[in-house]
C-alpha cells in the first residue's frame, strides 16, 4: 500500500470524522443569532431603534459557516431579513425596508412563515412607496402561503 | 603416470606427446572435461571424478614447490564460498507489523467517522415546530392591513425555531 493512499485515507478519515463531529461553527452561529434577536428585542423595547438595526444588520452581512446545511441558514436569515426590514418601515425608510425583504427573499421562497413575512413586509414598503398593485401581489402571495400553513396545522400536518 | 621409451607420458591411460608441435593432436571432449576437473581440483582441493593419476601427479609439483600451502587470499576465498554454498536458504520474510497495522487503523478511522455521520442523520432531519394559530392569524391581519400583532407573535415561534436548530447541530 503506497504512502501516498495510506495519507488519502487518513485524511477522508479524520475529515470525516470532522464532519460528523466538528458542528461548532453552527452551534456559535445559532447562538450569535439567538443572541442578535435578544440584543434587538431590548433595544426595541427600550425604543433604540438604531441600536437594533445595528445589532441585526452586523448578523445579516455574515454568511453562514460552512456546516449549517442551506435551508436551515436560509430560515435563520430570512427571519433577520424580515426584521430589519419592519425596523426600516417603523424608521419610515420603505425602500430600505423593500431592499431589505428582497435581500430575503433572494435566498429562497418556500411556503413557510419567513417567506410569507417578507412578502407581507416588502407589501408593506411597496405600499408606503405608492405602489400598490404590486403591493397587493405581495400580500396575496404572502395569504396563500399562510392559507396552506393554517390547513396543515388544522389537518394536524407537519410544514 | 609414467615416461615410456617413446619420450611420451603416459596420462590416464592415454599417450599424450612430450613435446607439442604443429602435429599435436585435438584434445578429446573427454580431456577437456578431465583437465577442467583437475584444475577444480587443484583449486578448490575437492572435485567431482577428478582423473586420479593426475591429480596425484599435480599435487606431488604443488607440494614440492610450496610444501602444499595455501595462499591466506585464496584460502579466504574458497572458506567464502563455501560459506556461501552452506549457507541454508533464507526463509521467506514476513510482512511487517506496520503493513497491516497502518491500513486496518485508517480503515477503522474511516469506518467508525462514517458511522458518526450517518448515526447524526436522524437528528438533522427533525422538522422545524409548525407556526401556531395566533401566529398565522397575524400574518393574515398583517397581510390584509387588519392588525399589527405578527412581530410580537414572531418572538415565541423564533426562538422556538432557533432552540430546534441548535438540537439539531449540537455536538
Amino acid at each position: 500500500m503506497s504512502a501516498r493512499l495510506v495519507t488519502t485515507l487518513v485524511a477522508a478519515g479524520v475529515l470525516l470524522s470532522v464532519a460528523a463531529c466538528g458542528d461548532g461553527g453552527a452551534g456559535e452561529w445559532l447562538a450569535s443569532a439567538r443572541a442578535v434577536h435578544d440584543s434587538a428585542d431590548r433595544a426595541l423595547a427600550a425604543g433604540d431603534l438604531d441600536a437594533a438595526r445595528r445589532s441585526l444588520q452586523g448578523f445579516a452581512t455574515q454568511p453562514p459557516p460552512e456546516g449549517v446545511g442551506p435551508e436551515d441558514a436560509r430560515v435563520v436569515r430570512q427571519d433577520v431579513f424580515y426584521r430589519l426590514s419592519r425596523l426600516a418601515l417603523r424608521e419610515g425608510d420603505a425602500e430600505a425596508a423593500k431592499g431589505w425583504a428582497e435581500r430575503g427573499l433572494a435566498l429562497g421562497r418556500r411556503d413557510d412563515v419567513f417567506t410569507a413575512n417578507l412578502l407581507v413586509a416588502r407589501g408593506q414598503a411597496l405600499e408606503a412607496l405608492g405602489q400598490g398593485v404590486e403591493a397587493a401581489a405581495d400580500y396575496h402571495d404572502a395569504l396563500r402561503i399562510n392559507e396552506r400553513l393554517l390547513d396543515a396545522l388544522l389537518d394536524g400536518d407537519e410544514p | 603416470m609414467d615416461r615410456d621409451d617413446t619420450g611420451e607420458f603416459e596420462y590416464g591411460g592415454q599417450v599424450q606427446p612430450a613435446e607439442r608441435g604443429s602435429t599435436e593432436r585435438e584434445p578429446t571432449e573427454r580431456e577437456i572435461e578431465e583437465a577442467a576437473a583437475l584444475a577444480r581440483a587443484l583449486d578448490r582441493g575437492v572435485a567431482e571424478a577428478p582423473p586420479e593419476d593426475a591429480l596425484q601427479a599435480a599435487a606431488l609439483l604443488r607440494l614440492s614447490r610450496d610444501g602444499g600451502a595455501l595462499d591466506p587470499q585464496r584460502s579466504e576465498a574458497i572458506l567464502q564460498t563455501v560459506f556461501d554454498e552452506a549457507r541454508p536458504p533464507r526463509a521467506p520474510q514476513r510482512s511487517p507489523l506496520w503493513r497491516w497495522l497502518v491500513p486496518a487503523s485508517v480503515a477503522g478511522v474511516a469506518a467508525a467517522g462514517l458511522l458518526l455521520f450517518f448515526l447524526r442523520q436522524p437528528t438533522r432531519s427533525l422538522p422545524l415546530p409548525a407556526p401556531d394559530e395566533a401566529l398565522l392569524r397575524a400574518q393574515a391581519a398583517a397581510a390584509t392591513g387588519r392588525g399589527d400583532q405578527l412581530d410580537t407573535a414572531m418572538v415565541r415561534y423564533r426562538s422556538m425555531v432557533l432552540a430546534r436548530l441548535e438540537q439539531r447541530y449540537e455536538p
